[in-house]
This record gives structure tokens, C-alpha cells and sequence, in this order.
């Protein structure tokens, strides 16, 4: 009779989220992410696990916050501005910044005419 | 509006040769259409620029001050143009700790650990993002080598190539069946984004860590299988075939700019000049004269600026001469001036 072999201990599974093809689902997956595995302590181990309830949307980049100064300044400067120069240093922000310029620029400025004074609010 | 991107290598002559493209301008007409239409033209990563093209290039971009257009000049480094009338200037800096929490929050961190958050990441939004993951998947998420296979393998991919590409583009070029698990997991562990397109691109912090983690060789297969697909030749297989429908959507002189900088970095210079004399003829057509003589003229290595601005370029060994290329040189009854050879 064989000797079972003993089975050792099995890592807690990390539920993947699956198939970010598209943006929504990507959305979905990110935000069915798994909790935290145990793993080795961290810098930001003692830092609580974040809830359950995250908002993030999977894949798509979390929602623009803490920039509201620097983009309600952008606009003004271009309203009254030629060319601005934007610069700061890697990661910390500064594409994401002007994409949602763009964003917001894309229907503001269809047609012919020079950008508003007074962008509207956000 | 457009936006446009500098890579490495790029010329100011290049650069307003893509932004005449995204604006649909005339050739050379890239003044005017500022001066005279109230477009707004967003050119990022100008950091790639040495001095003088940037200089160059905003001579182009602010016609004057009575200008209809407007521009925005972006970089790592304040771009060295001087400060004038019409001109203005935003640092973007760290976040402060309300806006670092407020971001804490929005992932859906602890409002409790968003103090210690902002002090250890330093205020940088990916610096957040990334202690987010670390707290959600264990240890460190941004590490490479705690990434699965396939995984891993995107996430090369992606840095390589340096450009956002979706889920069948990385399965080619990662070789693997299906890139939407991998891609799931590097979204989980925040890094990569996927924009409205459904393009993944890879944290910008966290390419270095990517390249710094593969070996010389592992990155010259991915960036020969990518410059091979984005130049249309690749095997008739049909994950190829499904990548290749994929990339044709993309602008067909960005797609060859892309595949003659990747075989460069590869050292298959034969193979850049072959594209370059195979696509010539449709790149002036389409106005991208400037672009053209920038990959004739440039670096192979594509570092004109300090070593600190190739952080995405893979290259191993940048070199800093502005001569003609030694896969150019071989050919001196050629020049950009005179192009196409005749």
C-alpha cells in the first residue's frame, strides 16, 4: 500500500481577475481584484490592507484626483498664454495631466475661435 | 487638438513633421496653422530633445503672442527655450498630503495609512499607486521577478516597445496564447494602464525596472519580433496575422518609425536601412520629410540627450556622436538632402 505523501501546506490562492480585453472588463477585473496574499513583510506592511470596496476600475487608470489646482491653472495659463512649458519629474504626473486637458479641451475647442477665458468649471 | 509624442532620437524637424500630421497641416504649414486657427497641440516627453531642437521646436510651436493656436511644451526637465512674452510655466511637483490622500483614497486604500502612504512614496501618484498594490498583493508588486511568466513577459513587451499595444499585439510578441491574464495581473498590481482604446501601457516608472531585470539578449527577441511585426513582414502565422490587423489601425509612419528605432536598438542595421529605403518614398508623400531625416541623420542609438532621458531607451551602450550612422555611412553617395537616392 502507498504511503501517501504529505501534501504541504497550500499558499491562501489569489483570485485573478480575468480578461481585461477591453476597457470594461478590464474595469471589472481590477475591481474583483483578490485580497492581499500573505507574503514578506514590506515597507507598508503595517499599513492596513485596503478595503474591499475599492473603486478602482480595473485597467483603466484610477479617477483624476489631486491635480484640480494644476489643471484649473493650466487652462488659465493657456487662455491667456501662447506656448506653455509643463515639467516635473518622472511618474508624477504630468502626461496624465495634460490627457485630461485633452479631454477636456476635445469638445471645448471644436470648431474655429481662440480657447475661452473662463474654462467652465469641472 | 493633438498630442504628440518625442521618443529618443527625435529631431525638432521630426517632431513637427508629426504634429503637421495630427493637425492635418500642410508640409512645413505647422506656424501658420498656430498662428491662425485656434488648435491646441500638446508635445510630450520633450525631454527627449537635446537643447537646440527644443529651442528650434518652439520657435515653430509659438508664432507670437497674437497666435490663435496654443501650445504646451512637456518634459522632465524644464525645456531650455527661453521665457518671453506669451510664454508661461507650470513644475508639476509631488502631490501634497490632502491630494496623496485623496488618491489613496479613490484606490480604495485605508484612509488611516494615508499618512504613512504620502511620507514613503514621496508624493508621486505612481509612488501611491505602487504602495496600493504592495498593500493588496503582498510584498513588493512592482517587482519583476515576482511577476508570473506570462506576465512578465508582457510587461517586457510593453517596455520594449515603449507604446501602449493591446491584448493580441502582446500575446505576438510575448508568445503566449492569450495576453488578457497577464495583462489582468499587471493591472491588479497597478502597473499598467489600458486607455480608451483598450491599450495597455506600461507605469513609466516601472520600465527601467522592467529592463533592468532582462537580460541583452531576452530584449533583442522581443524588439526584433516587435519591429518585425509593426514593419508588416512577419511569419504568416495567425496570432501574427490577427497583430498585424491589429497595428494597421496605427499611423503607418509612426508604425515604421517604430520598427527602424527597435532594429536599431537590436543592432540590425541592414535591416533599419532596408525599411528606410523601402518606406521613403511614402513618408515624403505623407509629409513626414522631417521625421525621415531624423531616422536618416540620427543616432542609431538614439540618445541625444543626457543619459538620465533614456530611461526608455533599452539600448545598452547609448553612443553621443551626431554623425551619420555607420549603416548609413556605408552608403555615402546618399543624404537626406537628396533623398530618394537616385
Amino acid at each position: 500500500m502507498a504511503r501517501a505523501k504529505p501534501t504541504p501546506p497550500k499558499p491562501r490562492p489569489r483570485a485573478r481577475p480575468t480578461l481585461p480585453a477591453s476597457p470594461a472588463s478590464a474595469r471589472r477585473a481590477r475591481a474583483a481584484a483578490s485580497p492581499p496574499a500573505p507574503g514578506p513583510s514590506t515597507d507598508l506592511a503595517e499599513a492596513p490592507p485596503p478595503s474591499s470596496s475599492s473603486s478602482v476600475r480595473a485597467g483603466a487608470a484610477p479617477a483624476f484626483v489631486g491635480r484640480a489646482r494644476e489643471l484649473a491653472e493650466l487652462r488659465e495659463q493657456l487662455a491667456v498664454a501662447a506656448g506653455v512649458l509643463v515639467h516635473g519629474p518622472i511618474g508624477v504626473g504630468k502626461s496624465r495631466l495634460l490627457g485630461e486637458l485633452a479631454r477636456g479641451s476635445r469638445c471645448r475647442w471644436r470648431g474655429s475661435g481662440a480657447p475661452p477665458a473662463t474654462p467652465p468649471a469641472r | 487638438m493633438a498630442r504628440v509624442g518625442c521618443t529618443a532620437g527625435d529631431t525638432a524637424g521630426a517632431v513637427i513633421a508629426r504634429a503637421e500630421r495630427a493637425l492635418s497641416a500642410l508640409p512645413g504649414g505647422l506656424r501658420r496653422e498656430l498662428a491662425e486657427r485656434a488648435q491646441l497641440l500638446i508635445i510630450d516627453d520633450a525631454h527627449h530633445l537635446d537643447d537646440g531642437e527644443q529651442a528650434r521646436l518652439w520657435e515653430e510651436l509659438v508664432p507670437g503672442p497674437t497666435a490663435l493656436g496654443r501650445a504646451i511644451l512637456a518634459g522632465r526637465e524644464r525645456p531650455a527655450v527661453g521665457r518671453g512674452a506669451g510664454v508661461a510655466e507650470l513644475g508639476v511637483g509631488a502631490l501634497d498630503p490632502a491630494a496623496a490622500a485623496a488618491l489613496w483614497r479613490a484606490l480604495g486604500g485605508d484612509p488611516a495609512a494615508a499618512e504613512t502612504v504620502h511620507a514613503r512614496s514621496g508624493g508621486s501618484p505612481w509612488g501611491v499607486r505602487r504602495a496600493f498594490a504592495s498593500a493588496r498583493m503582498g510584498g513588493d508588486a512592482w517587482d519583476p521577478s515576482t511577476l508570473p511568466a506570462d506576465a512578465a513577459a508582457v510587461a517586457l513587451a510593453l517596455a520594449v516597445t515603449g507604446a501602449p499595444h493591446g491584448a493580441v499585439v502582446l500575446a505576438a510578441l510575448a508568445q503566449i496564447d492569450d495576453a488578457s491574464p497577464a495583462l489582468a495581473e499587471l493591472s491588479a498590481r497597478h502597473l499598467v494602464d489600458v486607455d480608451d482604446d483598450g491599450r495597455a501601457c506600461l507605469a513609466a516608472p516601472a520600465v527601467s525596472l522592467v529592463l533592468a531585470a532582462t537580460g541583452p539578449v531576452d530584449r533583442a527577441a522581443v524588439g526584433r519580433r516587435a519591429a518585425a511585426l509593426l514593419a508588416g513582414d512577419a511569419a504568416a502565422d495567425p496570432r501574427w496575422a490577427l497583430a498585424r490587423a491589429e497595428l494597421a489601425a496605427l499611423d503607418p509612419i509612426d508604425r515604421l518609425r517604430a520598427a527602424v528605432r527597435l532594429s536599431l536598438a537590436c543592432g540590425d542595421e541592414d535591416r533599419a536601412r532596408a525599411l528606410v529605403i523601402a518606406t521613403a518614398p511614402r513618408m515624403l508623400r505623407r509629409g513626414a520629410r522631417g521625421e525621415l531625416e531624423a531616422l536618416v541623420a540620427g543616432s542609431p542609438t538614439a540618445c541625444t540627450r543626457r543619459s538620465s532621458a533614456c530611461a526608455s531607451s533599452w539600448r545598452a551602450t547609448p553612443a553621443a556622436s551626431p554623425r551619420p550612422p555607420s549603416w548609413w555611412r556605408r552608403r555615402p553617395s546618399w543624404s537626406s538632402r537628396g533623398w530618394p537616392p537616385r
